[in-house]
């Protein structure tokens, strides 16, 4: 959690203490309303489960019910980051200025409790939540524009565009070729399944008169495309980008992301328009193309947003089409590089500038994140492509 | 850890009690491990543990089984785990016999005697709900992100209501609720569903103070010396950024060995010979190496130990 994270979240944890009313359940109530408004997922089931257990234990140890509630209330570590953040203050018998944290008066409208003084509209806390996101609004406000020139991004590969899908297509193919450990009896396969011949010749008193076979259940192969749209990229973009498109249209199983300062999936809108108007979908609702590039930042998101869809598998080959030029945190990227080579099959980076700089990249960010990389490829026109696609095909 | 509320809570409070028999299992739990299992205890739920490998996750199942005096189940989870080899089977072979012996006995075998209890082969799902005994059971579902998706489905019926459903027999409730302790490394993301129906729990490594008394407790025969060193060694080298930190076993087995050696402090030479105990990567390996054994050397003072 980065810091303007953390601050609203204590700020929301201030305004929310204002409405306890001394009543357990109702401040756990209260508590659990706050969590998610910080966006730690609390179902109903866990609220009635932590008033259970908070029946279990002496309400004086204040670490037990610290305790106590995590347990119940999140379900990952992250979520436990979040409600580290903010039990302190909301439970706290102090009163709110003590944390040098106002509270808002905006908030809810209810009577604050006694402990609890109503100390007006305070700047700190409303900085934390409101002006952040309409600063982010404005940045991407502005790097909107810089988009607008028109310089015919589309226009470079009119011809290609059905090349360019077929070699999707390959793609696609030579990734997905994954021999799933399921398998699935029936009349045909490979190998006979006695033990199911067995049983299914129990109706037939036991004598064996249909031999019953297996096969081993093909498993989809799984992608996720993450696709660098930021200055540095510019001349590769809509190649780029037509390939990104191509393959979401080719492979079900796939998400697709696109980002430069922040990152937005892109799947939806490829799958079901053409080129040219998702194109524009992505112009219009102010994708930054072409801007600065966060790699660690949007790796988080990515990440994040793949495991929110469920696409983080065992058998996920991830591609990264990026320069690997990186303005944000390294440590963000190196870090999120690891976790997301951890969870996936297979991380293949393809790098425009990959065969110029004799694949011993200068780029500092590329640099942090080559070892977790298992292919580090070229990608620079049409050709490099179907060298790569004959490539993967010959190796699968 | 300090203990605010230990003046006056005597001794009545559970969660101490519960960490005291863990501690005689040989098993340190700090207080917020202690209190979740406690709770999971009195309200009848699954936990969830996660954390690093290597921060004891299976061990505290094991020592929880022994100090309660329950059969510990375990099931290993593994990518393509089925119902076969996780619920329940029919003994196809001892099925058949039964059929023929019937026959051969001039009657015919009736579905309902085919397909009865004593046919029925019990995977650890079944058995931690249907014991053969009175025993309690502590069922350990273990590395459950190694299997997948299918399985977690599989396991939520027990996790939520208890029970099993096998379609010949019907639905087979637990007449005494089994302890049920799910482990996960985290190398997916596990489903809502099955979060949901357990009490979550992070295992953090553990603070200086506490892996040095996990070590006494484990590694009776260490020197004092020895053991402070070498906890703070390993504290040291879980900040570098390995691939794989060193986790509390790894620290356990890295002081076995040391103390196997005869050694009664860190010496540069046996660290040398025995940092396959700690760092199990060889990258990791290559980095302490040429990166950091300089500077934790000179921070402990061996460089000249030679």
């Amino acid at each position: 959690m980065d810091g303007d994270a953390r601050f609203g979240a204590v700020a929301a944890a201030g305004r929310h203490r204002g409405r306890r009313s001394g009543e357990l359940t109702h401040d756990v109530a209260v508590f659990t309303e706050l969590l998610r408004e910080i966006g730690v997922p609390v179902p109903a089931s866990a609220v009635i489960t932590a008033v259970g257990a908070l029946d279990h234990l002496r309400l004086d140890r204040r670490d037990d019910v610290e305790t106590a509630l995590r347990c119940c209330l999140t379900a990952g570590e992250e979520d436990g980051r979040l409600f580290d953040a903010v039990f302190q203050v909301y439970w706290s018998a102090r009163a709110a200025d003590a944390f040098s944290l106002l509270e808002t008066s905006g908030g809810t409208g209810e009577a604050p409790s006694a402990g609890a003084p109503q100390t007006g509209g305070s700047p700190a806390a409303a900085v934390g939540r409101g002006e952040a996101g309409e600063a982010a609004a404005t940045t991407r406000q502005a790097t909107y524009s810089r988009t607008g020139r028109g310089d015919g991004r589309v226009a470079v590969l009119p011809g290609s565009q059905r090349q360019l899908e077929d070699l999707a297509r390959r793609m696609a193919r030579a990734l997905g070729a994954v021999g799933g450990r399921r398998t699935r009896t029936g009349e045909h396969g490979e190998r006979v399944d006695v033990r199911d011949s067995l049983r299914h010749n129990l109706r037939f008193g036991g004598e064996l008169v249909l031999l019953r076979r297996t096969r081993r259940v093909e498993e989809r192969a799984r992608l996720a495309v993450l696709c660098d749209v930021s200055s540095s990229m510019q001349p590769y973009t809509p190649l780029f980008l037509a390939f990104v498109h191509a393959l979401t249209r080719r492979v079900r199983s796939l998400e697709a992301a696109v980002f430069d300062v922040e990152c937005s999936f892109v799947t939806d809108v490829f799958r079901r328009h053409p080129l040219a108007p998702a194109l524009d979908w992505l112009r219009q609702h102010s994708v930054t193309l072409a801007g600065g590039t966060r790699i660690g930042h949007c790796l988080r998101d990515f990440t994040n947003g793949l495991e929110v869809r469920g696409a983080v598998r065992a058998n996920t080959t991830v591609l990264v089409l990026s320069d690997g030029w990186d303005v944000g945190e390294p440590e963000l990227l190196e870090a999120e590089m690891r976790r997301l080579r951890s969870s996936a099959r297979r991380v293949i980076w393809l790098d425009p500038y990959a065969a110029a700089a004799g694949y011993t990249p200068e780029v500092g960010g590329l640099r942090r994140a080559l070892p977790f990389v298992d292919d580090y490829l070229d990608f620079s026109s049409l050709r490099s492509l179907g060298e790569l696609v004959s490539r993967l095909e010959s190796r699968a | 850890m300090p203990d605010p509320g230990a003046g006056d809570a005597g001794a009545g409070d559970p969660i101490r009690d519960l960490a005291a028999v863990l501690a005689g299992q040989d098993y340190i739990a700090d207080r917020p491990l202690a209190t979740v299992l406690y709770l999971a205890g009195e309200l009848g739920l699954p936990v969830l543990l996660e954390g690093e490998p290597g921060v004891g996750k299976t061990s505290v199942a094991e020592a929880l089984a022994a100090a309660r005096g329950a059969r510990l189940v375990r099931l290993q989870c593994y990518e393509g785990l089925s119902a076969h080899q996780a619920l329940y089977e029919w003994d196809y072979a001892r099925q058949l016999l039964a059929i023929r012996m019937a026959e051969a006995a001039g009657g015919a075998a009736t579905r309902s005697q085919v397909f009865g209890a004593e046919f029925l082969l019990r995977r650890p799902l079944l058995d931690a709900i249907w014991p053969g005994d009175d025993r309690e059971v502590l069922l350990l579902v273990d590395e459950v992100d190694r299997a997948d998706e299918e399985f977690e489905a599989l396991l939520l019926e027990v996790l939520s209501q208890f029970q099993v459903t096998i379609p010949e027999l019907g639905t087979i409730a637990a007449v005494r609720r089994p302890t049920i302790v799910l482990t996960a490394n985290r190398t997916r993301a596990l489903s809502d569903a099955l979060r949901r129906r357990c009490l979550y729990h992070w295992i953090p490594f553990p603070t200086l103070e506490r892996e040095i008394e996990i070590v006494r407790t484990r590694v009776p025969g260490a020197s004092e010396r020895l053991v402070q060193r070498g906890c703070l060694l390993v504290q040291r080298l879980r900040t570098h950024g390995y691939r794989k930190a060193p986790g509390v076993s790894e620290t356990v087995d890295w002081l076995r060995a040391l103390t196997l050696l005869g050694a009664h402090d860190l010496e540069r030479s046996r660290v040398d010979d025995t940092l396959g105990c700690l760092l199990k990567d060889s990258d990791d390996v290559r980095l302490f190496g040429e990166r950091d054994s300089e500077r934790v050397y000179a921070e402990f003072g061996l460089l000249d130990g030679r």
